[in-house]
């Protein structure tokens, strides 16, 4: 299963995927100037949060145990089974927002003009996810779930590299010993 | 690669870009690929363009995110705050445009221009201009405190001014026309050779010139890479449009560039990659050395004659000045007259618009005339098709069109204009002289978005200050395509 991958370190907040999510999800004329111009406005499936030191873009995690799947009362979210994303039947879609209450990410939105919940699906039927495409930091990135442990290794892998370039006291400053030692 | 042919439409062009491809150069096109997208905020204009250090401070186009600035201020006024901040931008190009010693403390107009021009302040119950307006504008720059109507309102009497700067900073000669020759063809035959990009002093192309004249041995050559630039009573021959000057200097036939004001960062780079010696405006030294460090470098390289069978394109006479266009056109004032002109853009396929809207508008019947790089296009396409010759007349573009409206209301026959399409734009100067014809009450049309699209309310609001005088600025959210111009020309 593909989910999208948050490089936090990478992102700079330029919020350049909520605006071509909007577009490219939400509006007909499917260009950035034709959607600013439609009512109701399009929006975006994906929310950049965070302050300017950690702008953090977030989108549905596609939760293997969703909360909103159980909690929706009409069973207008459903899992799809080839990519496993939770994807809402908007027809089916009573404006409830039952679900909204659940997400523990607070990513699935309510979208009064149109009396549905929103969320981001992946762009499961497009080759590359909007926000991805766009991200002009490559900060969002599409990865298999099965490959998290690789992505794990590096990462520990990059840590052990860079406490060895340094000399062991500033791992242990790193871990925040040596100033409580000192205090 | 498969896209070269909806990079531009010329052959050579397309066969220039295989090979800079090959040798993993990076062109204007690669660069404007690489940043899609461009940053939605500024394109819709809702990133705010006050000088302020507050900010950056943008307004969620959607709804969701902000509404309004640290300070309050909203959208509308964001918008039309970049609109004033972009004409000013263009009135001070303008302004450096017209020779130091005429820097006017008053603004100075031709009869037409002035009756039009005051007409539409008039309309918009405007006083006269001044050169204060320059400074009140970065005032209202400075701190936003203006109603959108207020920054709309100074944003239009900069275009005006605008006007009258273009009109003050016309070439300054006596001729009504002077020749030229353009496209690859004028670089047939082995010669070094001195590209002119941007605007380079009229003194160091004057020295140049001499000394290329006294080149005997080894053929010299100055040829301009998108510049219209005069010498010796006719232009220098403009080898290729702007759009196309990454990928000439690529092909190496250049020997050596003199970067004018104005000339893009790519193309200096892309010569220190290439080991092309650079000549920087105002850094010019002696015309002989210079012409020495062409020669050194052509010495170098393999003297291959690349160009040698583009085909030619015929010379043709540069209207100049207001008072000759209508004898020299030879237009009959009873019929129609369109005018496209403007600068290149990576938007469209270089080329492709001004080439099918002047063949379209020609087959409706206008009677056209251009400018800047889209008047090359044409000329290209005169040389490249076997069809009976498109009748189109080239203006100085300096000028631009401003002196084709001004002939044409010298003689009381600016209804037989149907429109003004820029078909491109590059400089804030094409912005805020699109902008102040419409404001004379011309219909204009812009091929390219502009980026005030973030509110409604602006847009409408501009066109109802426009519509006031007759004028029009048609603009929109896509790249336009000849089709809908000509329709936009055709039916008003
Ligand atoms: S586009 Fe990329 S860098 Fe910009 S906010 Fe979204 S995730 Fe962050
Ligand atoms: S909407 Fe929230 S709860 Fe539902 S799958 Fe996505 S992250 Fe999980
Ligand atoms: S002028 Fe206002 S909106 Fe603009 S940057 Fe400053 S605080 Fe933000």
């Amino acid at each position: 299963m593909k989910v999208i991958a948050v490089h936090l370190d990478r992102c700079t907040g330029c919020k350049t995927c909520e605006l071509y999510c909007a577009t490219e999800r939400g509006s007909n004329g499917k260009t950035l100037l034709r959607a600013v111009q439609e009512r109701p406005l399009p929006q975006a499936r994906v929310r950049v949060e965070g302050s300017n030191e950690v702008p953090v873009a977030m989108q549905c995690r596609q939760c293997r145990q969703a909360p909103c799947l159980d909690a929706c009362l009409t069973g207008a979210l459903r899992r799809d089974g080839e990519s496993g994303v939770v994807v809402i039947q908007e027809n089916n879609c009573i404006g409830c927002w039952t679900c909204t209450l659940f997400c523990p990410y607070g990513v699935i939105y309510p979208w009064p003009q149109r009396k549905i919940a929103l969320k981001c699906d992946r762009c499961v039927y497009m080759e590359v996810p909007v926000c991805v495409d766009v991200c002009p930091t490559k900060a969002l990135e599409l990865i298999d779930v099965d490959q998290y442990e690789d992505l794990l290794r590096v990462k520990r892998a990059e840590t052990a590299a860079d406490l060895q370039r340094k000399n062991r006291l500033d791992g242990a400053l790193l871990l925040d010993l040596v100033e409580r030692a000192g205090s | 690669m498969e896209t070269i042919h909806l990079k531009t439409v010329d052959p050579i062009s397309q066969e220039l870009l295989r090979s800079a491809s090959r040798q993993g150069l990076d062109l204007p096109w690669e660069r404007f690929e690489k940043l899609q997208p461009q940053d939605g905020f500024l394109r819709l204009g809702l990133s705010c363009p006050f000088g302020c250090l507050q900010g950056p401070c943008r307004i969620d186009p959607f709804g969701r995110g902000p509404a309004k600035g640290v300070c309050g201020l909203a959208r509308e006024e964001m918008v039309a705050g970049l609109l004033l901040r972009l004409c000013l931008q263009g009135t001070m190009e303008a302004l450096e445009a017209v020779p130091s010693g005429d820097r006017p403390r008053a603004i100075r107009y031709s009869r037409a221009l002035g009756a039009m021009v005051s007409q539409a302040l008039a309309k918009n119950d405007q006083h006269d201009l001044s050169l204060d307006d320059i400074f009140k504008s970065s005032m209202l720059l400075s701190r936003p405190s203006s109603t959108y109507w207020q920054l709309l309102a100074q944003a239009l009497r900069l275009s005006l001014l605008t006007l009258g700067f273009q009109e003050q900073g016309a070439l300054a000669t006596t001729a009504p026309s002077l020749p030229c020759t353009a496209g690859y063809a004028t670089l047939a035959g082995r010669a070094i050779r001195i590209g002119l990009c941007g605007e380079p002093s009229t003194r160091l192309v004057f020295e140049l010139g001499k000394e290329v004249r006294r080149m005997t041995t080894t053929p010299a050559q100055l040829v301009a890479l998108g510049s219209w630039l005069e010498l010796d009573g006719r232009f220098l021959p403009i080898a290729c449009t702007s759009g196309e000057s990454e990928l000439l200097v690529s092909s190496g036939a250049i020997h050596l560039l003199v970067a004018g004001a104005g000339t893009d960062p790519g193309l200096l780079s892309l010569c220190e990659k290439l080991k092309i010696p650079v000549v920087v405006n105002g850094q010019d030294g002696d015309a002989e050395e210079i012409v020495g460090r062409a020669r050194k470098c052509f010495e170098s390289r393999s003297q291959s004659d690349l160009f040698g069978d583009a085909p030619p394109v015929p010379e043709c006479q540069v209207l100049l000045s207001a008072s000759t266009i209508v004898p020299a056109s030879g237009w009959d004032l009873t019929g129609k007259i369109g005018l496209i002109g403007g600068s290149d853009t990576p938007q469209l396929s270089l080329g492709k618009l001004p080439a099918d809207l002047a063949q379209a508008l020609s087959e409706k019947g206008l009677q056209l005339a251009g400018w800047g790089d889209a008047a090359l296009w044409v000329l290209k396409k005169k040389s490249a098709s076997d069809e009976t010759a498109l009748p189109f007349l080239a203006l100085a573009n300096r000028q631009g069109p401003l002196a084709a409206v001004t002939a044409l209301a010298g003689v009381d026959k600016l209804e037989s204009l149907q429109g003004i399409c820029f078909t491109g734009m590059k400089s804030c100067l094409e912005l805020s002289a699109a902008l102040g014809l419409a404001a004379i009450g011309c219909r204009v049309s812009v091929a390219t978005p502009l980026p005030i699209q973030g509110s409604r309310e602006v847009l409408d609001a501009l066109s109802r200050l426009l519509q006031q005088n007759g004028g029009q600025l048609r603009h929109s959210d896509h790249p336009a395509d000849a089709r809908e111009l000509t329709e936009w020309f055709t039916n008003p």
